[in-house]
């Protein structure tokens, strides 16, 4: 599966990525080993604006920020991690939303905020956990807050769990209540 | 004399999520009634326990909250000169609060006169909680808000989120397009033209703090509403929000006054009986849930056929 971050706005995906390559002069391309069949349909559409397109390393792209002229836009693809992390670094460089598209391939996995004590417990798949931190049980939402690259877990009430077996299993893929 | 207040929310026998705003006519946005001291008292002393919950802000719009902080106080000192007084000595505001015996002294603009953020201040001086929404980029953004009574959300993970990712949660909101659409219809809000709608929904207890925070704290007593304790536990909860341009930044504030009324009080007006039960009865699963009402609509329901029954 691929998300991006871009296309969240409204209308399909490829009108998006269409609007953002039309407004870009040249194109710095950034993707992650082992992912490049995910951009053949990136690559195919700068070819038809005729964008110039230049594949860059992490390293490389670091140093073209300082340099890039007004209309070059960024694409990066890759894993969760690696997008994420690459991110923030361009961010912090003062790219903006507007001059990058980044496609997430495989599964996206967020750390989860507590909601009770605001504790982020490391990434895991599932509907629900115990807070590392205080011990509440949390259901693991598709809430997902960006400043705080997390979802949100709500706190589950012994009340709304059913017990199935000697194992505390919820029996509802949503508890009642929010 | 402090005024009682109850808006009731329900205007048709059915209820789903739509564009509700309408025009607030009266271009009264802040609410003054007579649980003020108490209210007052319970948000500050929110503010204090739990300041990261309660208050949030980019410090880039504290210009932005300082001209809510003129609103909010010109509101108070003009909708209520009995209650609020607000003049200028040279550069000084000179801000009266009778109700609470305080007077306060700050320079407009100048961070270091107020003892707190500018949203705070005057979050501190109405029941309302206070919400500022940026624009750009085409988009809504919470980038500063207090927030003591909120129904079942939490200002310290929506904030600094776009209106959109901020209503994931809500049933049909995004997928039907509404949440899209109101966005627009916020976006082009007019100064001098404010905005007001009903939000509503049942608490089991009565508690104005129902932060996601503390849901292990008030959420139990949904599963302890029985036949014999339901009009006096559960309360229908009503959330009047205003909306408003901020014309020198641009920014939006949204107001929300939470009131609660008990359902045994709800049944001495039979209009509103009969409309709260034909909606608890054709409210759809998945709003039932959002709404935390699975444990005990059956009750309420039950409750509120055999009032219409004694009624009629």
């Amino acid at each position: 599966m691929m998300r991006n971050r871009t296309a969240a706005g409204g209308g399909t995906r490829k009108d998006n990525l269409w609007a953002f390559l039309q407004c870009a002069h040249s194109l710095l391309f950034l993707c992650q080993d082992g992912q490049q069949e995910s951009c053949s349909a990136v690559l195919q559409m700068a070819s038809d604006l005729q964008i110039a397109v230049r594949t860059v390393t992490v390293e490389e792209l670091k140093n073209e920020l300082g340099s890039a002229k007004i209309g070059t836009r960024l694409y990066v693809c890759g894993d969760y991690q690696f997008v994420r992390g690459l991110e923030n670094v361009l961010f912090s460089f003062g790219i903006t939303n507007e001059e990058l598209w980044s496609d997430v391939t495989g599964a996206t996995v967020h750390p989860v905020l507590c909601a009770g004590c605001y504790h982020r417990n490391d990434p895991v798949a599932g509907s629900y956990i115990h807070c590392e931190m205080c011990g509440r049980m949390l259901e693991v939402s598709n809430h997902y807050s960006k400043k705080l690259d997390a979802v949100m877990g709500y706190i589950v009430l012994p009340e709304q769990l059913v017990f199935k077996s000697e194992e505390p299993q919820p029996s509802r893929t949503t508890p009642e209540g929010r | 004399m402090l005024s009682s207040r109850f808006p009731f929310p329900l205007s048709a026998d059915i209820f789903q999520y739509s564009n509700n705003l309408r025009p607030l006519d009266t271009n009264v946005s802040i609410q003054v009634t007579h649980e003020y001291t108490e209210e007052v008292g319970l948000k500050r002393s929110l503010l204090k326990q739990h300041p990261e919950r309660c208050f949030r802000e980019e410090i880039h719009t504290r210009d932005a909250q300082w001209e809510v902080l003129n609103y909010v106080l010109h509101q108070l000192s003009q909708v209520y000169p009995e209650h609020f007084r607000l003049r200028q000595e040279g550069d000084n505001w000179i801000f009266e609060n009778t109700l609470l015996g305080e007077e306060v002294h700050f320079r407009d603009l100048d961070n270091d006169s107020l003892s707190c953020a500018p949203l705070d201040f005057a979050g501190r001086q109405v029941q309302e909680d206070l919400i500022l929404l940026t624009q750009y980029d085409d988009k809504l953004v919470l980038e500063a808000g207090q927030l003591c009574f909120p129904g079942n959300w939490s200002l310290y993970f929506d904030f600094g989120m776009p209106f959109m990712d901020i209503h994931t949660p809500v049933p049909g909101l995004i997928d039907d397009g509404l949440a899209a659409k109101i966005e627009r219809f916020l976006m082009r809000v007019e100064s001098g033209k404010p905005w007001t709608r009903l939000n509503w929904s049942l608490n089991a207890g009565r508690r104005l703090d129902t932060s996601a925070e503390t849901f292990d704290e008030w959420g139990p007593y949904r599963y302890r509403v029985t036949e014999d304790n339901v009009g006096h536990l559960v309360h229908l909860r009503v959330e009047e929000q205003n909306l408003m341009r901020m014309p020198r930044s641009n920014s939006l504030l949204f107001t929300i006054h939470t009131y609660l009324m008990p359902l045994h009080e709800i049944t001495q007006n039979q209009t509103w009986t009969n409309r709260l039960y034909r909606v608890l009865c054709t409210l759809s699963p998945k709003l039932v849930e959002y709404k935390g009402l699975s444990a005990y609509r059956d009750v309420v329901v039950e409750y509120l056929a055999k009032e219409l029954r004694v009624n009629t």
